[in-house]
């Protein structure tokens, strides 16, 4: 233990590890020693000088490079799933199914103050090819206070046998809670989730039903495509995040048998698995990232589905994109707190699962981490801008990252944009940095709300994010 | 700091900051002066179906495919009235699309590459080339005949010996493939590869003695009647279960089998002679049907599916989906449903 106390050999000890990797990486250790220790005998000795003169910006430099190395490690995770995109095999394996004894399917649409969508999704699913006596449509209308739950009657009254109405005036706010208390309305063991701002198209039901005939997954997701794209600055950046979100990152993490995550709509669950991991949780900001785990971590498979596409609207002002951002922020630190244990000892899942699986649960703990490796560089800039200590180990380490990790969600972004063909959209990317900022501080900013919450014993309120569709007919 | 110093300082810092600036610019201008602003393009009424194209042409037209109030029809050619049919020049310099009111027989190997709809039989010697034809009866096509696009008969379809049918074959009644076939995707109430054997041909399994998952060795319960191995399973022959089968190895049933329930393996699954599953099978790696086998579920694998003499796939009053990269039908398997070979599908067996 003492070894690891003291920041000489702590520093060493990194340094001797970097180099072992190195030399197992070019399977020539004798090189890689007689290379490296000669060079650093030196700077060693300086470091030892340095270090006993000034502890503190010795442990803040270490902390840095383990901040850089985790930005390194986000970064290479990154550029391997654009490489992955552009050269792997893809996986679409259950998209061949077209024709089958189709399951039971309940979908359920999330609804609260809707009246500006909810009749464009039932109309969208009324339309769809799925088999009309295997299909029942429940729209979950949670306390609406304005034309919602009419526009829903109007429906219901017109298509009895396939509308089935929820309307939920009390109980404890929220999507999760409200589609917690319609799942016993489910028939058969498929329900499907769409929010009430979605379009379907007509073949997406078979798309999203067809991975459940494979008995090892427990729920399914298809790609989000926003529909106001065009509207402003902000809904042209958020649709390149989008892409690089579906097109690369959830397509790679398919292909790569790793974690796809649900994203609590546009896909659906096998209401089974959820039960045999504890029931639908309410009291998740993030509902469909804690389903995602607690199916990963007793077994259940996630599929992704990139061609099964759907519209969605995407914020069009920065106040309500911030705030659910901060929503998701909250929602999945929540999740880490509570499934990261159960991830790493998960008896189901391989090594390579367990890595990413835990590398997407801490994904919105790297922006406070980010503000801090920052803050520390500042911090060790005017400590001791000269010193060794302050350099060596964190110049490196920044070098490496700006040259992979700051360029890493960038390539990722245009390698989708290039791969949904759209090719003039990309010259935004530099402006795309402003979304990075934002969010940045936005997820900072929930990641200490969170932790105040917690300290302060104060109930997460869930946030509906704003519509901007002009009201549809009924 | 020198003169000289002070220039390359100011030089470096002009250089660092047009790098840094110049995407800035096209993004400006992109963002004040949008040219790609657009909604990805997610088609509303995209149903996947493999007689997509039939369907647009029968539905453009309307009716039988020969009456065409909605369409301008001046740019085809009247077969009876146009030219005479066993000339083959004018088969292959045809630039329309040819429709056909009567019965169309080739006697001679054509190549036509403009659609052709007949409106009750065609039928091509081999050798001939078709880039998509649409019948209201029976599409024949001889020995080495190639269809490039699609082709869609009423009635029924049939390719003889070595015959190449790429992208979309779909019938409302039987697609018939003879031995050296090659598909892609095809849909039809009954898909047979080569010669099938008569109803009587096939035996009667005995019934399997019931039998429980939870007796084989490895098995785990995972709730109702899923059941789980990890490393390979071995279902003994001639029993009955009921439930479905996760395996993480390679699941091999044993002959006379049946599984009432879907089977998922990530490393192979062997249906034993006369084995049968009423749902799915699924799995990562090759699926092989032994002669006899069946499913009644949807078939898919992520490499290949082979299937030997005698196996059903499906049946008349459940059609389902096989698909893989590659589909290896020996003769005498038959599918119901569509049936998917994303590089490859080759109908094979003794000559």
């Amino acid at each position: 233990m003492l070894v690891h106390r003291n920041p000489v050999h702590r520093i060493r000890l990194t340094l001797a590890a970097t180099f072992a990797f190195a030399a197992l990486l070019a399977d020539n250790v004798a090189h890689a020693t007689t290379l490296a220790f000669p060079v650093l005998a030196p700077v060693f000795s300086k470091l030892e000088t340095s270090l006993h003169d000034r502890p503190v910006v010795t442990d803040l430099a270490f902390l840095l490079g383990l901040i850089v190395l985790v930005m390194m490690a986000y970064a290479a995770r990154h550029i391997a799933f654009t490489l992955n995109r552009l050269f792997g095999k893809q996986r679409h394996p259950y998209l061949d199914i077209d024709t089958a004894d189709w399951p039971m399917l309940t979908v359920f649409i999330a609804a609260h103050n809707e009246e500006k969508v909810i009749a464009g999704c039932l109309t969208a699913l009324l339309n769809s090819d799925y088999p009309e006596n295997r299909l029942k449509i429940v729209p979950v209308n949670d306390r609406s206070q304005d034309r919602t739950q009419s526009i829903i009657d109007g429906f219901a009254q017109r298509f009895p046998d396939r509308i089935h109405p929820f309307h939920r005036l009390t109980g404890k706010p929220g999507k999760a809670a409200a589609l917690k208390d319609a799942l016993p309305l489910a028939e058969g063991d498929i329900a499907l989730i769409f929010d009430a701002d979605y379009i379907p198209g007509k073949g997406l039901l078979r798309q999203l039903a067809a991975p459940f005939f494979d008995p090892e997954v427990g729920a399914v997701m298809g790609r989000v495509v926003p529909v106001n794209g065009g509207s402003n600055l902000l809904t042209r950046l958020l649709d390149l995040e989008r892409s690089a979100g579906y097109q690369v990152d959830q397509q790679a993490r398919m292909n790569l048998r790793l974690v796809p995550q649900y994203g609590g709509t546009v896909g659906g669950i096998r209401r089974s698995a959820v039960d045999a991991v504890g029931g639908w949780n309410d009291d998740a900001l993030a509902e469909d990232t804690d389903i995602t785990f607690r199916l990963l971590i007793h077994g259940w498979k996630t599929v992704y589905s990139n061609r099964s596409e759907c519209f969605e609207e995407v914020p069009e002002e920065w106040s309500v994109r911030i705030r659910q951002v901060r929503r998701w922020a909250k929602g999945h630190n929540q999740v880490l707190a509570r499934h990261w244990r159960g991830l790493w000892g998960s008896r189901f899942l391989s090594a390579r699962e367990k890595v990413d699986g835990f590398m997407l649960l801490t994904i919105f703990a790297v922006p406070p981490l980010l503000l801090l490796g920052w803050g520390l560089a500042l911090t060790l800039y005017y400590l001791n801008a000269s010193s060794l200590v302050a350099l060596v180990l964190p110049v490196f380490a920044v070098m490496a990252y700006g040259t992979l990790g700051n360029f890493a969600t960038f390539y990722e972004i245009v390698m989708a944009v290039l791969l949904d063909g759209n090719r003039r959209r990309v010259r935004l990317l530099p402006i795309n940095l402003l979304c990075f900022f934002v969010s940045l501080f936005a997820i900072t900013w929930a990641s200490v709300e969170l932790v105040t919450d917690r300290l302060l014993q104060r109930e997460l309120v869930w946030h509906k994010t704003l519509r901007y569709r002009s009201a549809s007919p009924t | 700091m020198s003169p000289i110093e002070l220039t390359l300082m100011v030089v470096f810092v002009l250089g660092t900051m047009t790098f840094l600036t110049l995407p800035f610019l096209p993004a400006w201008q992109e963002w004040r002066h949008p040219s790609d602003e657009a909604a990805l393009p997610v088609p509303a009424h995209d149903s996947n179906q493999v007689s997509h194209f039939a369907n647009s042409w029968r539905k453009q037209r309307g009716g039988d495919g020969l009456n065409t109030p909605s369409v301008d029809t001046s740019n085809e050619l009247q077969l009876q009235h146009m030219f005479d049919v066993h000339d083959v020049q004018a088969w292959n310099h045809i630039d329309a699309p040819v429709v056909a009111t009567k019965t169309v027989v080739l006697a001679t190997p054509v190549e036509c590459l403009r659609p052709v709809h007949a409106a009750v039989d065609f039928r091509a010697v081999g050798g001939s080339t078709f880039s998509s034809i649409m019948s209201s009866g029976w599409i024949k096509l001889g020995p080495l005949s190639r269809v490039t696009e699609w082709a869609h008969g009423d009635k029924g379809l049939r390719l003889g010996g070595f015959s190449i049918g790429l992208r979309r074959l779909s019938s409302d009644g039987t697609i018939e493939l003879a031995k050296g076939c090659c598909f892609e995707r095809m849909h039809a109430p009954a898909v047979q590869f080569g010669r099938t054997p008569a109803r009587s041909e096939r035996p009667v399994p005995p019934a399997g003695s019931p039998s429980e998952f939870s007796e084989l060795p490895g098995m785990e319960h995972r709730g109702g009647h899923l059941y789980r191995v990890n490393g390979n399973c071995t279902v003994p022959e001639n029993r009955h279960y009921v439930g479905s089968l996760i395996v993480t190895g390679i699941l091999t049933i044993g002959a006379f089998t049946r599984i009432e329930g879907d089977v998922k393996a990530r490393q192979g699954i062997r249906l034993g002679f006369h084995a049968e599953v009423l749902g799915s099978v699924i799995c990562e790696d090759t699926i092989h049907f032994l002669a006899g086998s069946s499913a009644n579920g949807p078939v898919t694998s992520e490499t290949n599916v082979l299937l030997d003499h005698g196996v059903q796939v499906g049946h008349e009053h459940g059609p389902t989906s096989i698909s893989a990269p590659t589909i290896i039908a020996e003769s005498g398997a038959v599918a119901h449903g569509t049936v998917w070979a994303r590089e490859a599908g080759v109908v094979w067996g003794l000559a």
